[in-house]
């Protein structure tokens, strides 16, 4: 039982970090109906930034992690700026192609300035901090990863419900050229889109390397998990990424740690593609996610 | 009754478009016929490999426009039916085992292995068709990523036909005694093992070229199209949306799947791992700068991606193992990336769109002068003929 | 539609473009004989040089951490070599490709300087090395490969240099059963989902039947997994004492780090690879890692008592003063006493083309290593081309230069002893 609790509570904390990347990837796409291929690599290199800073310049923790959030936002921010203003109204498939290319130059340059070893994850919490009971370890990290998501989506509810620019941005998901003559500035929201995806994914980025206790530069590969997250949450809604998040993490961690029993009939690794089935039942019954809007399409 | 059109363009107009319509295009093959050949007899293996590496790409990359380019249905997955592909061929194809640890093999012959590959990678695409119809655009493009995942798990865990994680040895296409990786003799004249394999090659990727640009000319390449660039008009119009991205699929993999029994074939060596996500966005990659649904430029994009930068190592531009990490392996990769978004961003018809804005560029300066005025107006007769209200 | 007229122009371009290609022909090393030495591709017999390649990683992810060191501690050595004398007067040079660990590049590389060099003399990476099997056949080229696969000792013109992954799992637990007197202790094994992987699996079972392991876990992970809370649960849940680890050195931190976090403290043994002096550089790590060992080959970084080593630092000094003290630079510099030893054996046989060298690898009985790591003895059939079949356990140890130390002296396992390939 307690076997099954730690693996449920790990599955949970992983569930979490998916939520934070489907959260950045969710939000772009309301803003600007654009999937940011690109993501796993911004959250690489938040996670670089702050172990950069800790361990070469000396920072301490939360200094580190926000020099890591600006440097993340800058690149999000310039990125829609020079590259896809330019595409709206491109196909769905060129603009993916186009944060796919991102995705290469970010993770190139990544190994042409730290190289390609595997570097520290700087990380403020001892590794045995928090709490044990019952035979379940309740790690620090994962406590604040949860804490953290929860106060993240409280915030962020909070922001598209009841603030201007929350409701600005609702609107031009909805509808950008009504959004306009309203007037709203449709290029404030775009960059205020990419500059919250590009600060929770590196938060998520900061809290996976902490995880992991060391980072190479295939570490933003993690990131495409998120995409049957919020594909099973619902691809425009908030709340539907965390839940999506949480119940692809549960689901994975848990068939990682009970395979092995039935390694005769399935084999090896299935865990790595449980996201991927569950995906793919939820398109098949449901496709609109959990939580997402049926959309009526217009001829 | 009778209507006597008189135009400069009659001809062109009026016919069905041809390949080898006139006489600058029999001079054009006649000129790349010459090139080939000077090229097949006087180059060396080492550029055999590459232009052999993009032969085999290129029918890939057809592959994938056929399915992303003229038909729109977004995928991440070709990897995939390369895959099943490559694994089809092993299975009919390799040496029999001789231990019960080695993976099958049929040992047949490659005339059969060949369109083997084509034709099961066919019916699995035939399987994931059904799926297109129910999910557009982003969602289709996720779930052919899954696939890819997907079929990694599979083949890592079917050892008997893919060998396992340790990987297998593919089979060599041969004429009974004449293994097409050695020297063999034939009339007297000795072909090396990469001018054989670039005949294969060649001719493969000829005869698939053709055949998908006939496809396209046709009603059902219409039909592709119209599919494509807006689906509810195209279903209004009368297209059969289920037959026409059933047919997109099946043609699709049915080639990937050629292309994959031909990349492990001539690789020798492959392990499951090799059939990942990277290579899939290579293809995409190769669409896009090659230019979407034009069949030049899926074998000019395969040219850019997977020959270019082979040819950049091979006059060694940079340097290969310098420290620090700017190598010419990361500039490539950087590069890579670069031209991706430089070429979407500002070309999005890649190379064939390129040229297409060149050609227009060349047509406005050769018939500037006929900006003054234009072609004298044409005298269209539509009187009828005489004794048609005769009534027999 | 495209115009005519167009495709007259691309045409026309394609074609000078063959036609500029097939003006580039690489040239062959001088072939022939003179002064009675039969020379083969890569050898200049004018300037007395030989040209071996290099097939090995420079960019990419794999190249930092193994891919350059390697490749460096082979260029040492032959830098070295060249300085005095070279091998019977013939200096020794490298056309080094970068493979990116692609085994479609490799191919391609390898066909570009296939008739350039006399013999591979670093192929890094088992699906890489394989993919070029069938062509270094039909050339009769020899291929120092650079990767501890079993595969290897079936191929006949690849060279196995070291005691393969499988025999280090063996020797490991040898040294626990028959060194440290446990019996029947509970075991595990944690295995990377890959070739590699299932290399460690493979050697773990032989050692659980030569010395009656109880075995508790075998758990996997794929290659892009980030979090091992399961698979450290699981291995915790079984109560392994001893757990060997078949991983890279990003994913040990993983697993070793989770494991403390959980209360889970077993005696870790490392495969090879698994470990990375980079490691000692995660604070939170560095205690945890000093429990643990490294099952590997060689005399420790800096021993100076092990005859070979001062050279060697010697070198790394003179040559390529910029290396921090790395296994996989000693792992090349030493392998390279094979080539060296196989050059030498043809020059002295007047025969240095292709079949010449084969010839000579396969008289070449036992090698010596210059004290960096034991002799190695080849003969011709399988079981005889396993040139190593001993270990060296060491301790993680943050004081060592390379980070290792070792706990026990060369020593080959009663299970590696009779192991058949």
């Amino acid at each position: 039982m307690a076997y099954f609790i730690q693996l449920a509570f790990a599955g949970i904390a992983q569930g979490c970090i998916y939520a934070l990347i489907g959260l950045g990837f969710s939000i772009i796409f309301k803003a600007s109906e654009v999937i940011n291929f690109a993501q796993g690599e911004l959250l690489l290199v938040g996670a670089y930034i702050v172990s950069s800073a800790v361990f070469e310049w000396h920072l301490p923790f939360l200094p580190a992690l926000l020099l890591g959030l600006v440097a993340t936002v800058i690149i999000g921010l310039l990125f829609e700026r020079l590259v896809l203003r330019r595409m709206i109204g491109r196909p769905v498939f060129s603009i993916l192609m186009i944060t796919i290319g991102l995705d290469i130059v970010l993770r190139t340059a990544v190994i042409m300035i730290w190289g390609s070893n595997p570097v520290p994850a700087a990380s403020p919490f001892s590794i045995t901090s928090g709490f044990t009971t019952g035979g379940v370890h309740l790690g620090a990290n994962d406590l604040w990863t949860i804490a953290i998501t929860a106060a993240l989506c409280a915030a962020l509810f909070y922001f598209f419900r009841y603030t201007k620019y929350g409701l600005a941005m609702r609107a031009t998901a909805l509808d950008q050229e009504a959004a306009l003559a309203v007037g709203i500035d449709i290029r404030t929201i775009y960059a205020l889109a990419w500059g919250i995806s590009a600060a929770i994914a590196t938060i998520g980025g900061v809290f996976l390397a902490i995880d992991s206790f060391a980072i190479d530069p295939t570490f933003g590969s993690t990131a495409l998990i998120a995409f049957p997250a919020i594909i099973l949450g619902g691809i425009d809604s908030v709340s539907g990424a965390v839940v999506g998040g949480i119940v692809i993490g549960v689901i994975q961690v848990l068939t990682a740690g009970y395979e092995s029993k039935v390694a005769n009939i399935l084999g090896a690794g299935i865990h790595e593609i449980t996201p991927y089935l569950i995906m793919i039942l939820v398109l098949l019954i449901r496709p609109y996610g959990l939580f997402g809007t049926r959309k009526a399409e217009r001829i | 009754m009778s209507v006597t059109v008189t135009s400069k363009n009659a001809r062109t107009d009026a016919q069905p478009p041809r390949l080898l319509g006139n006489i600058s295009s029999w001079l054009a093959l006649g000129i790349g016929l010459l090139a080939v050949i000077i090229f097949f007899t006087f180059a060396s293996e080492d550029w055999f490999t590459i232009v052999n590496f993009t032969l085999i790409a290129a029918i890939a990359t057809l592959a994938l426009n056929v399915l992303s380019g003229y038909t729109g249905q977004i995928s991440l997955g070709i990897s995939f039916f390369m895959a099943i592909g490559a694994y089809t061929s092993a299975l009919l194809g390799g040496t029999p085992p001789t231990s019960p640890l080695e993976p099958q093999g049929l040992g047949l012959s490659f005339l059969i292995w060949i369109p083997a590959a084509g034709i099961v990678a066919a019916l699995v695409g035939a399987l994931i068709g059904p799926t297109a119809l129910r999910l557009k655009g982003f969602y289709l493009g996720i779930v052919t990523l899954a696939l890819v995942f997907i079929g990694q798990y599979l083949f890592v865990n079917i050892p008997g036909i893919t060998g396992g994680p340790q990987g297998r040895t593919f089979p060599v296409p041969a004429f009974g005694d004449f293994p097409f990786n050695q020297q063999n003799q034939l009339l007297g004249v000795a072909f090396t093992p990469g001018q054989q394999y670039f005949l294969l090659f060649g001719a493969i990727l000829l005869i698939a070229a053709l055949f998908v640009g006939n496809v396209m000319r046709s009603r059902a390449g219409r039909a592709f199209r119209a599919v494509r660039d807006h689906e509810v008009g195209a279903a209004v119009m009368g297209v059969n949306l289920f037959e026409a991205k059933m047919g997109a699929f099946i043609l699709s993999s049915f080639l990937a799947g050629i292309a994959g029994a031909l990349f492990a074939s001539y690789i020798s060596y492959v392990t499951p791992n090799y059939w990942d996500l990277t290579l899939a966005i290579q293809f995409v990659a190769a669409i896009i700068v090659g230019g979407t649904a034009s069949v030049w430029g899926s074998i000019l994009g395969a040219a850019f991606v997977f020959g270019l930068p082979q040819v950049i190592d091979y006059f060694s531009l940079l340097p290969t193992g310098t420290a620090g990490s700017l190598t010419s392996g990361n500039l490539n990769a950087l590069i890579y990336g670069l031209l991706i978004i430089v070429f979407l961003l500002f070309e999005p018809g890649g190379v064939m769109g390129l040229v297409q804005r060149f050609q227009k560029l060349i047509r406005k300066f050769s018939h500037h002068d006929e900006r003054k005025g234009g072609e004298p107006a044409e005298i269209i007769d539509l009187s009828p003929e005489p004794g048609y209200l005769d009534q027999p | 539609m495209v115009s005519k007229k167009f495709l007259y122009t691309l045409v026309l371009t394609l074609a000078a473009i063959l036609l500029v290609l097939s003006g580039c022909a690489s040239s062959n090393g001088s072939t022939g004989s003179s002064g009675g030495i039969q020379a083969g591709p890569g050898v200049n017999l004018a300037s007395k040089t030989i040209t071996l390649g290099i097939l090995s990683p420079y960019s990419g992810p794999v190249a930092d951490p193994i891919g350059i060191p390697l490749a460096n501690g082979v260029k040492a050595y032959f830098d070295h070599v060249n300085a005095h004398g070279g091998v019977d007067g013939f200096k020794v040079k490298f056309l080094e490709e970068d493979t990116q660990y692609s085994p479609q590049l490799e191919v391609q590389k390898y066909n570009q300087i296939h008739n350039q060099v006399l013999m591979i003399a670093d192929s890094l990476g088992t699906p890489t090395t394989f993919a070029i099997n069938s062509l270094a056949t039909s050339d009769h080229m020899l291929v120092s490969a650079a990767t501890l696969s079993s595969e290897l000792v079936r191929q006949k013109y690849l060279i196995l240099v070291g005691t393969p992954y499988r025999l280090q799992v063996e020797n490991a637990f040898d040294y626990v059963v028959n060194k440290l007197g446990i019996q029947n202790p509970a075991t595990g094994i944690i295995y990377q989902n890959d070739d590699y992987g299932a290399d460690g699996l493979t050697g773990y079972k032989e050692a659980i039947a030569a010395y009656h392991l109880h075995n508790v876990a075998e758990v996997t992970y794929g290659v892009t997994d980030t979090d091992f809370t399961a698979q450290v649960a699981q291995l915790k849940a079984s109560g392994a004492k001893y757990v060997f680890v078949t991983a890279v050195p990003n994913v040990t931190a993983g697993i070793i780090g989770t494991a403390y976090k959980l209360g889970y403290n077993p005696q870790w043994i490392l495969q090879s690879p698994a470990f990375a002096v980079e490691l000692l550089a995660v604070p939170a790590l560095k205690p945890l890692l000093s429990k643990a060992w490294v099952v590997a080959q060689g005399a420790a970084w800096g021993d100076t008592s092990v005859p070979g080593m001062a050279q060697m630092l010697q070198d790394v000094a003179q040559y390529f003063p910029n290396q921090k003290p790395d296994g996989y630079f000693e792992f090349g510099y030493a392998e390279s006493e094979i080539t060296y030893a196989i050059l030498k054996k043809a020059l002295d046989n007047k025969n240095i083309t292709r079949d010449g060298l084969f010839t000579a690898f396969q008289s070449l009985k036992t090698v010596s290593m210059g004290g960096l790591l034991p002799p190695v003895t080849y003969g011709s059939s399988p079981n005889q081309r396993v040139p190593t079949r001993d270990s060296v356990i060491y301790q993680i140890d943050a004081t060592a230069p390379a980070g290792i130390r070792p706990l026990t002296p060369d020593f080959t396992g009663t299970a590696a002893m009779q192991s058949q390939f």
